[in-house]
């Protein structure tokens, strides 16, 4: 496609493509790849981006219009919208629940990991200052070996720590717009 | 209030008027989506834009009153073309019908009875 690079296009795309995620394939990457063809072929003739999008309207309306368009020829479809807004509740406060404990786990594995890295470091380093050598009472190996180990496990510590870290900050992530797409489908199905 | 009641009247009339326009426009001659936006733009009494056009053209689809074919076009990038079924050509002549004798119908109502 020659035209249809233009940012601001795309996002518009993406939320499109989100709005209509209950929309069924093919049909949802049909309906998002028209829309693409429409703006391409606008800007081809010489409108601007932003009139383009302006002129398509909110994409959620745009995906409820679609919705509402395709449900005429569907006999049963007032209820299954109904049950449609009912399933995403229930989903919802399921998933919140099982998230509240990942979050929580991953939040006090963190912690942990990076303070107990921490700590092992400072002691080792703290032994190695101090005077005085002797061979470790529980690990059979010189003094300096020992301290070594211990900032040396202390670094992976807090390696790990912080990998725990960046994992639950994509978790929290995840969820936040996941939530954001149920609010905003449950939105569009009581409009 | 009266806007408003005005507003969802036209809606509600303009909603059955625009698929048999666009069956129409399609029977004239064989169009891709943006074409049909800018066809339509020509009469904004029907208020027929993209957020409307797109989603209708899907359910004429779906319901098999209209095809597509992909047609190479002069610039840029293939284009899908809207042409009518045989079901669509049908479905077409039978709009035609029926919208002439609404108007003739609604004539009859709206005008006031002359004297014999």
């Amino acid at each position: 496609m020659s035209t249809a690079s233009n940012p601001a296009i795309d996002r518009y795309l993406t939320k499109l493509s989100t709005e209509l995620s209950d929309l069924p394939e093919p049909e949802h990457t049909e309906v998002v790849h028209e829309i693409r063809n429409h703006a391409a072929e606008a800007m081809r003739a010489g409108e601007d981006p932003a009139t383009v999008i302006e002129r398509l309207g909110d994409p959620s309306q745009l995906a409820q219009a679609y919705r509402v368009e395709l449900a005429i020829t569907g006999s049963r479809r007032p209820l299954r919208r109904v049950a449609r807004v009912f399933a995403l509740i229930g989903v919802t406060a399921v998933s919140s629940l099982a998230s509240f404990v990942v979050i929580v786990v991953l939040g006090a594995l963190t912690l942990a990991l990076i303070g107990g890295g921490a700590a092992a470091i400072v002691v080792g380093i703290v032994s190695l200052l101090l005077p005085g050598d002797y061979v470790d009472t529980v690990l059979p190996i010189p003094q300096t070996i020992s301290e070594l180990l211990a900032m040396g496990g202390g670094v992976a510590l807090t390696l790990a720590g912080l990998f725990s870290g960046v994992l639950l900050f994509f978790y929290v992530r995840m969820v936040v717009r996941g939530f954001r797409r149920v609010t905003g489908r449950l939105r569009a199905a009581r409009a | 209030m009266t806007t408003k009641q005005r507003e969802d009247w036209l809606a509600q009339v303009r909603r059955g008027l625009l698929e048999l326009c666009v069956l129409a426009l399609t029977d004239q001659q064989t169009t891709y989506g943006y074409e049909m936006v800018t066809r339509l733009a020509r009469t904004p009494q029907l208020a027929a834009g993209e957020g409307t056009v797109y989603p209708l053209l899907r359910r004429l689809r779906r319901d098999g009153l209209l095809r597509t074919s992909w047609k190479e076009s002069d610039a840029g990038p293939p284009r899908q073309y809207y042409e009518l079924t045989a079901s669509g050509r049908r479905h077409l002549a039978a709009l035609h019908h029926d919208w002439a004798a609404i108007v003739d119908a609604v004539r009859i109502n709206l005008e006031p009875e002359t004297a014999p």
